[in-house]
């Protein structure tokens, strides 16, 4: 049987995961936050998809230095509202100009753009709900596409974040430039 | 790397196999997932003689407040245009009523019932017959594809026409006929006319760039609208209007046959 090697390329390009019991609650609840806290600018402002980005975009950047963990969902939430938030203005749009300077665009394409926007917008609503209690409980959670992208940003070595939970190492030695 | 690039791969196949699985499914059944066009409906529940009522009610109106020409010379030599284009119009000639009515305002209109007024504005500033012809072959368009009614109903709705039929009070009559004559139809309309005249002006052996001709001289007029306010017009613009005519297919055994209308001898008689 073969061994593991201790130092592997996944260990040397990517910072390790926290696991569930290395994470504390109040960074457990901020990293849920992050989810739900677009619920709430969504309802504020229902047909103007801008509320819930601005909002997400101010908890990303007050947030994202508190630990990897947070870092992670507040960026994950981020990225994966952008699609859909565009979607949906590029649905108002056409409403204004179908309804409002009444162009004759209500067409097949329309029909087919409206329904792709409601999916989009179910899809990214049901999934955000899991990620919420997956953060809850200290788990990772990846979206489609959105998991990996926002996991290279927050765990890859070559990003020089500092976060307030974890030591900054002290390198007084420094290899020869 | 490779995996983020799939899965976005994903996400845009999914989403946009969504809109293109539609729009192919509505092409192959077009009565599938349909989600009612109640405004084509609307209008459908006007009977044809409701129509006609209605139709001659705007005439009277129009007739009191205009001169309406009625000149034997006029009548018959405009009758081998309109017979030329009615012809292969797909239309029914007893169903279309003209009337050229004393007005410099380069303009004709579409009034229910098949009624279609042409200004002698419109006749004085058309350099030849076929021109004309080609703005009466778009108001055909309008009668053929029932834009009056589908417009009435839009901007005055049903209930209201249906009122006004039984007696209604002078307001809303008022009201229906700033609805008419404002010819504000909507840009689908208008282009939908367009395309009807020009295929109209083939089959009647008329150049379809006559069409494009008149939208020319009415830019030289200096009538048309600056062209950054275009996608604000609900007509679509001349100059589109003159590609879409020039660019106009015609069979390769075309042959125009001109059209006989002493346009000059008529505004002489007006």
């Amino acid at each position: 049987m073969m061994e593991e090697p201790l130092i592997n390329d996944e260990t040397l390009k990517y910072h390790p995961l926290p696991q569930p019991d290395e994470i504390s609650d109040r960074e457990k609840e901020d990293a849920m936050g992050a989810y739900l806290m677009m619920f709430a600018a969504v309802a504020v402002a229902l047909p103007l998809p801008v509320i819930n980005l601005l909002a997400a975009i101010i908890y990303y950047f007050v947030n994202r230095r508190k630990s990897r963990f947070i870092h992670f969902h507040s960026l994950q939430s981020l990225l994966s509202q952008l699609p859909t938030t565009f979607m949906s203005w590029g649905l108002l749009i056409w409403f204004v100009r179908i309804w409002i300077l009444d162009l004759n665009e209500h067409n097949d394409y329309f029909t087919g753009y409206l329904i792709a926007t409601v999916a989009a917008n179910i899809i990214y609503f049901t999934f955000s709900i899991v990620a919420a209690v997956k953060a809850r409980k200290g788990r990772m959670y990846y979206l489609i596409f959105f998991g990996r992208v926002s996991y290279e940003i927050v765990f890859a070595k070559k990003r020089g974040f500092t976060y307030q939970n974890e030591p900054v190492e002290q390198m007084e030695n420094k290899p020869p430039r | 790397m490779e995996k983020i690039i799939r899965d976005l791969l994903i996400l845009v196949l999914v989403f946009g196999g969504i809109v293109a699985g539609f729009v192919l499914l509505r092409q192959q059944f077009p009565d599938a997932l349909s989600f009612g066009d109640e405004e084509e409906e609307e209008w459908s529940i006007l009977s044809e003689e409701q129509e006609e009522v209605l139709g001659d009610f705007f005439m009277d109106e129009l007739i009191d407040q205009n001169v309406i020409v009625s000149d034997s010379f006029v009548d018959s030599t405009m009758e081998i245009l309109y017979t030329r284009l009615l012809e292969h119009s797909r239309l029914d000639r007893a169903d279309i009523s003209f009337h050229v009515v004393k007005d410099d305002a380069i303009n004709a209109i579409t009034l229910p019932g098949g009624n279609i007024v042409i200004f002698t504005g419109l006749i004085e500033f058309c350099d030849e017959p076929e021109q004309l012809a080609g703005v009466v072959a778009h108001e055909l368009g309008h009668v053929y594809h029932n834009h009056v009614m589908e417009k009435l109903a839009r901007e005055v709705g049903v209930t209201l026409i249906l009122a006004a039929l039984t007696g209604g009070d002078p307001g809303l009559i008022q009201q229906l006929s700033a609805s008419l004559l404002s010819n504000v139809f909507s840009r689908g309309q208008e282009t939908e006319a367009d395309v009807y005249a020009l295929d109209l002006l083939r089959d009647s052996n008329i150049h379809p760039w006559v069409l494009g001709e008149f939208f020319e001289s009415l830019n030289e007029e200096d009538m048309s609208f600056d062209e950054s306010l275009e996608w604000l017009m609900t007509h679509p613009h001349n100059e589109k209007r003159i590609a879409m005519s020039e660019r106009y297919e015609l069979p390769r055994d075309f042959e125009a046959e001109p059209l006989d209308v002493p346009l000059d001898e008529i505004m002489e008689r007006i």
